[in-house]
């Protein structure tokens, strides 16, 4: 027992785990049994004498980035200019300390920023418990660049004007400032005010290698963040610029998370990289201007007849998410920004009655993500941040509601409204540093059933409509028994899956690429085997492949898929065909719902909620 | 090398390429002759149902990838001791150093259940398979540094765990 213990007291644990590997893989293989496994193998081509697979020309992969949905990577910027006033704001306030020695160190402080005329950094955000993106910031005197993924946004503070660039889309947009807007302001022009405000010191700490001096604002009303805000900053002890800054909203109805780093002061940027002009090879987007007017925008945007005619339910904040209740043609949405606005808003829920297209209700809902309903109990169920929400289908009144332990993400209801799943996604720094779950909810008692860990990021969950199985799809797609937990079947798939009405098929799409990046591969596989009885390919889009929302038809005659490209494919299983959307959104779609047998609505960025035939 | 699959290529072909590695990926995951049998013959099954469908980018990563997910989810499915099959060993073996092998390959394939699936597909490219990280980036389709990524977590987590098992501490 003295040398197992030596082995597992071992002072350098790597050794151990190779030892575990070394045992495993000299294990030696029963090349009997290799042989009785490509017999078996070989027999199920038994049929055919000469196989011919299709083209199959073996390419080698891209080495592009894993493949983890970026369907955010666009943006969410909320507030982005008023953010850098909170910039402006902690480094003219933030040493509003007592002391002697503090009022010195706020003097040096101010002194750097009156000879710092531009900044280069980096941002991140997070909204509730989105996924956080970072962005590159950079500013030059009054001008301010803000760059992340395929978007751009330069802000000119002076002319009141900013431009946005779609790089993926090769668009423009130039746009005035509107009143509503919070006031732009220079960071550094903001140095040069000074106020008084409490600041609490939090000592030293070294962050990348540098001592900091750490100083807290709380309850502050900066630009775009509410009276609960907070900023944390880390100053170099030594040149007195901020190394970081941290920005928290903690109102739980809009909970935000800013971290500013990586700051190169003085840094050299050229001029062009802040000019307004149309660059080359761009042209400018019509689509960012409502295409449609309704007749009374400030009325709650009831279509005209001609409206629906033309397949328009309504047109203004992005319905982001869907849910149609086909026996009483009811339409239920979230309503948030689009990803443009630098307006800030509560999120609305709103509902529709698809015959009349009259609105029948809209509530307040801050930072709702996601919605399920159960209209068999007249139940809807909406999330944000850790709450999950019950509400009256039928009013949208909160009936109940409690919290859960992780943040929230996708929300499923199952058939007889006893059960809620739902995911949540705890992000690393990579796909492989990010964790996930679901969570399985009774909901009669609100009492926590169990937890499935280990799935990775989840994206969607949903209940068949026939059995207690749970399909959550993200890194992977698999299926878990509701009751126990225990995994069903793993498919090699990715980002969502949808149950057919009738719960003898999933759709999801596939972790294989479909051999063009503005294409996605969608895969049927049976529920009674589990085998792939169909492989569908996505209608080419004009950007890079990313879907967000699949649906099949009342009768399951149909499937309809919606794309962050703004394309959606209906794949009609009688005929075997595929058809594109008869009005392509202008904007990513977030959401598709058949309404009937051939009737799909669909929400995009654009702010538009479509009604389309899918019969021709 | 990084090997190139042809259009002439055939399901026997296939099969022929890539049955022993199939069974030696679900082997090593359970060590049960039965059960990887069962594992290799579920991904055949599957495979081919794919290769009818469509085309295959690379078989070596979808087989190896379904051979890993299916043997993870049977050892997940698994009660937490295994009993310890009679394989063929050396005579000549010293009796300890090999209940001390055994016990350190159950307690890895315990382990290894509890990565995620990429982890431990990458994990098992790597240290089972001997395969390369450019060659792994390939197959499964994803970065160098996204194999890079996996692989060291998944070398950290199985240390980890390989460590709390050792001190009686549960994770």
């Amino acid at each position: 027992m003295n040398r197992m213990n030596a082995i597992w007291n071992d002072d350098h644990p790597d050794s151990v785990l190779d030892q575990a590997i070394a045992s495993v893989t000299t294990e030696p293989i029963d090349e009997e049994a290799a042989r009785r496994v490509a017999e078996k193998a070989m027999a199920l081509d038994s049929s055919n004498e000469t196989t011919t697979p299709a083209a199959a020309i073996f390419l080698p992969a891209s080495t592009r980035i894993d493949a983890v949905s970026d369907r955010k990577n666009h943006l969410r910027w909320r507030n982005l200019v008023g953010t850098i006033a909170a910039i402006a704001a902690l480094l003219l306030i933030v040493i509003s300390i007592n002391g002697s020695s503090q009022k010195s160190a706020f003097a040096q402080v101010v002194e750097q920023m009156k000879s710092i005329s531009s900044v280069r950094f980096v941002s991140t955000f997070q909204f509730a418990n989105d996924r956080p993106q970072s962005s590159t910031m950079l500013v030059l005197n009054d001008i301010l660049r803000c760059e992340q993924g395929g978007m751009v946004q330069i802000f000119d503070t002076t002319n009141k004007k900013y431009l946005v660039l779609d790089k993926n889309r090769k668009t423009a947009d130039l746009q005035d400032y509107s009143p509503s807007v919070p006031k732009v302001v220079n960071p550094i022009a903001e140095l040069l005010a000074v106020k008084d405000k409490p600041a609490k010191s939090l000592g030293r700490e070294t962050i990348n290698g540098q001592r900091a001096d750490v100083f807290r604002l709380e309850k502050l009303g900066l630009t775009g963040i509410t009276g609960e805000g907070e900023m944390t900053v880390w100053f170099d002890s030594k040149s007195s610029l901020p190394l970081k800054i941290e920005v928290l909203d903690l109102d739980p109805k809009h909970k935000t998370k800013f971290v500013f780093e990586k700051f190169e002061w003085n840094a050299k940027m050229g001029a062009e990289l802040f000019s307004l002009s149309l660059p080359s090879e761009y042209k400018w987007d019509e689509s960012a201007r409502p295409r449609i007017a309704i007749a009374n925008p400030k009325a709650p945007a009831t279509p005209t007849s001609q409206d629906l005619s033309n397949g328009l339910l309504y047109s203004g904040r992005v319905p982001s998410r869907i849910e149609v209740d086909q026996v009483k043609k009811h339409l239920t949405a979230i309503l948030k920004d689009d990803e443009k606005s630098r307006k800030f808003q509560l999120r609305e829920l709103q509902q529709w009655d698809l015959v009349t297209g009259k609105v029948r209700w809209t509530e307040k809902a801050g930072g709702a993500s996601e919605l399920a309903i159960c209209p068999a109990l007249n139940m809807l169920c909406v999330v944000h941040d850790q709450e999950i929400q019950l509400r009256d289908l039928a009013t949208g009144k909160v009936t109940n509601a409690w919290e859960t332990q992780h943040p929230l993400g996708c929300v499923a209801i199952n058939r007889n409204g006893t059960k809620l799943a739902h995911g949540y996604t705890i992000w690393g720094d990579s796909s492989e540093t990010t964790e996930g779950g679901i969570e399985i909810w009774d909901i009669p008692s609100k009492s926590l059933e169990r937890t499935i860990e280990g799935t990775g990021r989840v994206d969607c969950v949903a209940f068949s409509p026939v059995a207690d199985i749970v399909v959550m799809a993200g890194v992977a797609v698999k299926l878990f028994d509701a009751n126990s937990g225990k995994l069903e079947h793993s498919f090699l798939g990715r980002a969502r899956a949808a149950f057919s009405n009738d719960g003898t098929q999933l759709a999801f799409v596939s972790a294989e690429n479909a051999g063009d990046l503005n294409v996605s591969r969608v895969d049927i596989a049976a529920m009674q085997t589990y085998a792939i009885v169909q492989s569908l390919k996505t209608k080419i889009g004009n950007s890079k492949s990313s879907l967000l929302s699949l649906s099949f038809s009342a009768n399951d005659q149909h499937l309809a898929a919606g794309d962050w490209n703004g394309t959606i494919t209906v794949w009609d299983f009688a005929t075997g065909s595929a058809t594109s959307s008869p009005s392509p959104a202008k904007g990513g779609v977030h959401s598709v719902r058949f309404t009937d047998t051939s009737t799909l609505a669909s929400g995009s960025e654009d702010g538009v909620l479509r009604l389309e035939s899918t019969s021709k | 090398m990084i090997e190139i699959e042809t259009l002439q290529l055939d399901w026997r072909q296939i099969v022929e390429r890539h049955s022993l590695r199939v069974f030696r990926v679900a082997m090593r995951i359970l060590d049960s002759v039965h059960d990887a049998e069962d594992v290799a013959q579920e991904t055949f099954t599957e495979a081919y149902r794919l290769h009818q469908s469509r085309p295959i980018q690379s078989w070596t990563g979808l087989l190896i990838r379904l051979a890993t997910l299916r043997a993870i989810d049977k050892l997940r499915c698994r009660k937490a001791v295994l009993p310890m099959e009679s394989n063929s060993r050396s005579s000549e073996s010293n009796a300890f150093e090999l209940l001390v092998a055994k016990e350190l390959a159950n307690r890895l394939r315990v382990a290894l259940g509890k990565l995620s699936d990429q982890q431990a597909t990458v994990f098992i490219m790597v240290h089972y398979e001997e395969m390369d990280h450019g060659e792994i980036a390939i197959h499964l389709n994803i970065s160098t540094a996204s194999v890079a990524n996996a692989l060291c977590k998944a070398r950290q987590r199985l240390t980890q765990l390989l460590s709390n098992e050792s001190t009686g501490n549960k994770s």
